[in-house]
C-alpha cells in the first residue's frame, strides 16, 4: 500500500513532474544563456568594459569606429599630410619656382624698357637677334651680355635691344612669344635673361607651359593676362614678322649683333665685343649732339655694313664665328 | 507601400542623383581631358578664362591632365553607384563617398588656384566640381541612410 501508494504517488509524481521536468529546467537554461549572452555582448560591446580593457583606457564613441568615419579620418589625415609636405616644399623651395635658374646677375634698375635696356640716346645702339633655343645666343646672353650691360649700358654709352630670329623650332616661337607677354607687362628683358638661364635641348620640350608660368610667377607677372596674350594669334605674328624681317636683313644665324647698324662679325667674346663697342664710342658724336638718336631697331640695323673690331684679343671666343650652323 | 518597395525607391532615387552627377562630371571632364590631349581651345562661356587655366602648370599633374584624374574618379563612381544600386551591397556606397571626399578637398585646392594664382575661372572645371561635390553630398545621405549594417 505504501509502496503502492509510494509508487503511485511516485509514479504520480513522476507524471505531474514529468511536463516540469522536461520543460523547467529547458527554460531555465535557455534563460540563463540569453542572460550570459546579453552580459557577455555588454561587457564585449563596443564601449563595454571588455572592450575598454582591450583597447586601454581611451575608447572611441562607435561613431568614430565606423568605416565611413575611419575613411573620413584617414582622407582627411592624408590630405594634411600632403598639404604640410607642399607648404614644407615651398618653404624650403622659396616657392613653386624652385626648380628655376635664375640669372648670373639681375637687370640694372630703371635701364631696361620695351625690349631694351639702355638709356633710348646712348652714343652706341647694339641690335642682337637671337633665339632662345640657340646654345650660342644663351652662352653670349649668360656671359658676355651681363659684362657689356654694366660697363657700357649702366654707364649710359650703349644701349642694346633684343630682336627675334626664332628659325630653330616651334619652343623658339613660343618662347618669343613669352617673352613679348612678358614686355607686355614690362618685363622683357628680365624674362628673356630667365629664359636663357633655363634653356635645354633644342626642341627637347624644356621651352613648356609650365616653365613659362614659373618664370611669370617669378616675376610677379599677372599670370591671367601673361596666359591669355600667349594665346594671342597676333604676338606671333609679329615674331614671324622680325623674323622674316631678320632674314631680309641676311641674318643667316644667332646670335647676330649690329653695333650702330652695322654688322659685327667678329669672334663673339667680350674682348672682341667690347672692342667693336669701344670703337664705335670713338666713332660716334656725343650724346648732346645727338639727343634724339634712339634705338629703334630696325632703323640702326642696316645690313651690309661690318663693324669688325679693331683691337681683337686672343681670348678664347664661345663660337668661332656666327653661321647658321652655330645654333 | 511596404517599407521593403520605400527603401529600395529611396535607394534607386540616391542612387539616381548620384549617378546622375557623375555623368555630368564626366561629361566636363571628359571634354577638358580631350581639349587638353589635343592642345584645343575649350569653348567657354559666362566666364572667359578656360584657355587660361588650361594653359596653366597646375592642369596636369606628373605629366597627366587634372581631368584625366578627376574623369576617372567619375567613372569609378557612376559605376560603383550602379553596382551599389542593382545589389544593394552598402561596402559599395563608400566608394563613391571616398571618391567624392578625396574630389572636394582637390577641389578646393583648384578653386584657391583659380582665383588667388591663375586669376581666372574655368567654366567646365566649375561645373565639373559642382557635379562632384553635390554626387558627395548624396553619397553622404545614401552612406548615413544605408551605410551601417542594420
Amino acid at each position: 500500500m505504501r509502496l503502492a501508494e509510494t509508487g503511485r504517488g511516485a509514479g504520480t509524481a513522476v507524471e505531474r513532474r514529468s511536463p516540469l521536468s522536461t520543460n523547467r529546467p529547458t527554460s531555465n537554461s535557455a534563460a540563463r544563456r540569453e542572460r550570459r549572452a546579453a552580459q557577455r555582448a555588454q561587457r564585449g560591446a563596443p564601449g563595454g568594459p571588455v572592450a575598454r580593457e582591450r583597447r586601454g583606457a581611451v575608447a572611441l564613441p562607435p561613431a568614430l569606429r565606423s568605416p565611413i568615419a575611419l575613411i573620413t579620418i584617414g582622407v582627411l589625415v592624408v590630405a594634411a599630410i600632403g598639404l604640410v609636405l607642399v607648404l614644407a616644399q615651398n618653404v624650403v623651395g622659396g616657392s613653386t619656382t624652385a626648380a628655376l635658374t635664375a640669372p648670373p646677375q639681375p637687370v640694372p634698375a630703371g635701364l631696361a624698357h620695351d625690349r631694351s635696356i639702355g638709356k633710348p640716346n646712348a652714343p652706341v645702339k647694339l641690335d642682337e637677334w637671337e633665339d632662345f633655343q640657340c646654345p650660342y645666343c644663351d652662352e653670349y646672353t649668360t656671359n658676355i651680355e651681363p659684362h657689356l650691360i654694366s660697363q657700357y649700358v649702366t654707364a649710359g654709352q650703349l644701349a642694346i635691344t633684343y630682336h627675334d630670329f626664332s628659325f630653330i623650332g616651334s619652343e623658339s616661337l613660343n618662347a618669343a612669344v613669352a617673352a613679348r607677354c612678358a614686355g607686355n607687362q614690362g618685363q622683357f628683358w628680365a624674362y628673356m635673361e630667365y629664359l636663357f638661364a633655363n634653356q635645354g635641348p633644342e626642341n627637347g620640350g624644356t621651352f613648356n607651359q609650365a616653365l613659362f608660368d614659373k618664370i611669370a610667377t617669378r616675376l610677379n607677372l599677372n599670370l591671367s593676362t601673361f596666359n591669355q596674350c600667349l594665346t594671342d594669334p597676333a604676338v606671333a605674328s609679329a615674331v614671324q614678322a622680325e623674323t622674316k624681317q631678320g632674314q631680309q636683313l641676311g641674318i643667316q644665324g644667332t646670335p647676330t649683333l649690329f653695333i650702330n647698324g652695322k654688322q659685327y662679325t667678329g669672334a663673339l667674346d667680350l674682348p672682341n665685343i667690347s672692342a667693336a663697342i669701344d670703337a664705335a664710342l670713338r666713332a660716334a658724336p656725343s650724346p648732346a649732339a645727338a639727343p634724339g638718336a634712339s634705338a629703334t631697331p630696325g632703323a640702326s640695323a642696316t645690313p651690309g655694313a661690318s663693324a669688325t673690331p679693331g683691337a681683337a684679343s686672343g681670348a678664347p671666343a664661345v663660337a668661332p664665328s656666327v653661321t647658321p650652323a652655330a645654333s | 507601400m511596404s517599407a521593403r518597395r520605400w527603401l529600395a525607391n529611396e535607394r534607386t532615387g540616391l542612387a539616381a542623383a548620384m549617378a546622375g552627377f557623375a555623368l555630368l562630371a564626366m561629361v566636363a571632364l571628359g571634354y577638358l581631358a580631350v581639349e587638353k590631349l589635343t592642345n584645343s581651345h575649350p569653348v567657354c562661356f559666362i566666364v572667359q578664362g578656360c584657355d587660361t587655366v588650361q594653359a596653366s602648370q597646375y592642369s596636369t599633374f606628373l605629366g597627366i591632365p587634372v581631368a584625366l584624374y578627376g574623369l576617372a574618379a567619375a567613372v569609378l563612381s557612376f559605376l560603383t553607384v550602379l553596382g551599389w544600386w542593382r545589389t544593394g551591397d552598402r561596402r559599395l556606397l563608400y566608394v563613391p563617398y571616398t571618391l567624392g571626399l578625396i574630389s572636394l578637398l582637390v577641389i578646393a585646392g583648384l578653386v584657391y588656384l583659380e582665383l588667388f594664382v591663375i586669376h581666372a575661372i574655368c567654366i567646365w572645371c566649375t561645373i565639373a566640381g559642382a557635379s562632384l561635390i553635390l554626387g558627395w553630398l548624396v553619397s553622404v545621405l545614401a552612406v548615413r541612410r544605408f551605410g551601417t549594417a542594420s
